[in-house]
């Protein structure tokens, strides 16, 4: 019986990948590199993995939506950063090299360039910051030299991470912690202002914002209020991740519901109610 | 074809379905295999008027399950039908709407607006719905139940089937209420009322408060209901509860069911419904069966006194 029928390019399909290897970043925190060709050709930052935690337990029953932090055409390998926090990552966090993956992906909306805003302003929070990694990667593909500003926001220095990555891709490199034990004392917003108080040319600007749901709220009434570009991206407990359990909604700002892993995760900042 | 099932008239390849609220209209999962390969589609529930559904958080993991409380969230009937059954005009693979109603006549309306769809083979009336205010739920009461299914029943030109609630005190009743007002069909289970809280936020979950559970841990619930049901009524059983592989759904035949339907796997597995559908034929081929109906409701109880219906 021919069941698949996903076209390779047409978009989301179920991937067995295999873990390539898997490593601890900060405290908690584990990059998981796996081959997966299917997912690596066709992944853009922004979009999002939901991986089945290996073995045959029900428990846990869902798959764990997970953030591409970089997809490698050549090598057909995709890369996760992920938080071991409850039942399902700590469970991956053990995976060893070989372990095979079953993956849905990519899903989701990514982050789109706009070429009327060539300057992109990332802001970064706790592990908002694996797919602006991606985007950095990929916008330095198409322009080599050009300003790409990078906001990294964390708690303490032990919890902030790829600040060398972001360095490495000659990004304008900003960083704030909440007790100050690295970059300014403060969060992401008094970065914002710091870029908006060089770069007064306001529509050359394109605000990419992932993190946790205050900071994005604060990032996007910011942007929206000072009249900049903001894209943010969005989070909601889903148990599928690929369009059927309408589970995973935002409210918009026009007063309806709609889905983060179909019309997002990715979107305008006006677009979203934020209260 | 081995697997076919013959329901309330209607012939199905195989007695697989997908359950309501787990597979959208179609789209989505139409990347994932040809729908042409499933027994029917079953529609997430179509109300009279759009509906936005909850706020979220909707959805929230529990032991080997998922409570939701998604709120109906659907285009409403117009839409629906201008739409969203477009998608699925080129399939031939059979289609069940789901209905809901806020009274015995929104339901008589919905009813009445699908008689004229040719590719609808049944109706399926959502009577049990948890997670809307108000409770929506006819389900609970044979005069409710009672009241509804002979309403839908005086208008509706296609076959019905009752989807019926397991918080209830006396499902037998409410079972042979339903047939009794004219069901041809009867569907079992819908969610299971449940709860979960944040111990932490001192908040539930779930922002509506309770939501129904579904999945692996309500199996055994819905087994049982299923061969309650089939204990006390002639009209075929259609099985949904937890059913994540073919050995999950030969239990529900088993117990009482003439056909099942897949739902939370769905989320889990996207392949469930296909896997399901060969692991039915090749159990159908190991043990000599002419068909997957003949051990409809042939479980034995050992040492029966106890529970005799």
């Amino acid at each position: 019986m021919v069941a698949r029928m996903a076209d390779e390019y047409s978009g989301f399909q179920q991937e067995e990948a295999s873990v390539v290897d898997q490593y601890p970043l900060i405290a908690e925190h584990f990059v998981l590199t796996m081959r997966s060709p299917k997912i690596a050709a066709i992944a853009s930052p922004g979009q999002f993995l939901m991986l089945r935690t290996p073995g045959d337990s029900y428990d846990p029953l869902l798959r764990r939506p997970l953030s591409i932090m970089n997809a490698n055409k050549k090598e057909k390998t995709v890369q996760v950063y992920y938080k071991a926090v409850g039942k399902g990552t700590v469970g991956m966090a053990h995976a060893k090299e070989g372990t095979t993956l079953d993956l849905v992906g990519p899903l989701g909306n990514g982050f789109q360039l706009n070429p009327d805003r060539p300057i992109p302003i990332l802001i970064a929070g706790g592990y908002g910051v694996a797919p602006l990694y991606f985007m950095a990667r990929e916008i330095r593909k198409i322009n080599k030299k050009g300003t790409i500003y990078a906001l990294l926001g964390a708690r303490t220095e032990k919890l902030m991470a790829f600040e060398n990555e972001f360095s490495e891709l000659k990004c304008e490199l900003f960083v704030s912690t909440d007790d100050g034990s690295l970059g300014i004392q403060g969060n992401v917003i008094d970065l914002l202002r710091k870029v908006l108080e060089r770069e007064t040319n306001k529509e050359q600007l394109q605000v990419y914002a992932c993190g946790p749901h205050p900071m994005m709220r604060a990032v996007a009434l910011h942007s929206i209020q000072e009249n900049i570009a903001c894209q943010v991206s969005l989070e909601e407990v889903m148990a599928c991740g690929y369009g059927i359990c309408m589970g995973c909604v935002y409210p918009t700002a026009d007063e309806h519901y709609k889905r983060v892993c179909t019309a997002g995760p990715v979107v305008e900042a006006r677009e979203v109610r934020w209260n | 074809m081995p697997l076919e099932t013959k329901l309330f008239g209607v012939s199905f390849q195989n007695p697989v379905m997908v359950a309501s609220g787990t597979f959208g209209y179609g789209q989505e999962m139409a990347k994932f295999y040809d729908l042409n390969l499933l027994g029917a589609v079953v529609t997430k529930t179509i109300t009279k008027e759009p509906r936005s559904g909850n706020p979220p958080t909707r959805i929230t993991e529990t032991a080997s399950g998922m409570l939701n409380t998604i709120g109906l969230q659907n285009p409403g009937i117009d839409k629906f039908i201008s739409e969203e059954v477009k998608f699925l005009e080129p399939f031939t693979v059979p289609l069940i709407v789901n209905i809901a109603g806020h009274s015995a006549d929104e339901f008589v309306e919905l009813a009445e607006r699908l008689n004229g769809i040719e590719k609808i083979v049944a109706i399926e009336l959502n009577l049990s719905c948890p997670n809307v205010a108000g409770g929506l739920d006819f389900s609970t009461d044979t005069g409710r139940c009672d009241q509804v299914v002979r309403a839908v029943r005086k208008v509706s030109k296609k076959p019905i089937i009752a989807k019926l609630s397991p918080n209830v005190t006396n499902i037998q009743d409410i079972a042979k209420a339903a047939e009794g007002a004219g069901a041809d069909s009867i569907s079992v289970i819908n969610t299971v009322l449940g709860m979960s809280i944040d111990i932490w936020r001192k908040k539930t979950k779930l922002s509506a408060g309770m939501g129904g559970l579904s999945g692996p841990a309500i199996k055994p619930i819905a087994v049982r209901i299923v061969w309650q049901i089939a204990e006390v009524v002639k009209v075929p059983i259609i099985g949904i509860g937890g059913i994540m592989t073919w050995e999950d759904a030969v239990e529900f035949f088993l117990a009482g069911a003439s056909a099942i339907q897949v739902g939370t796997a769905n989320f889990v597995d996207p392949m469930a419904p296909i896997k399901i559908i060969e692991g039915l034929e090749k159990y159908r081929t190991q043990v000599k069966l002419e068909s997957l109906q003949d051990i409809v409701h042939k479980v034995e109880i050992p040492y029966s006194t106890v529970h005799a219906s």
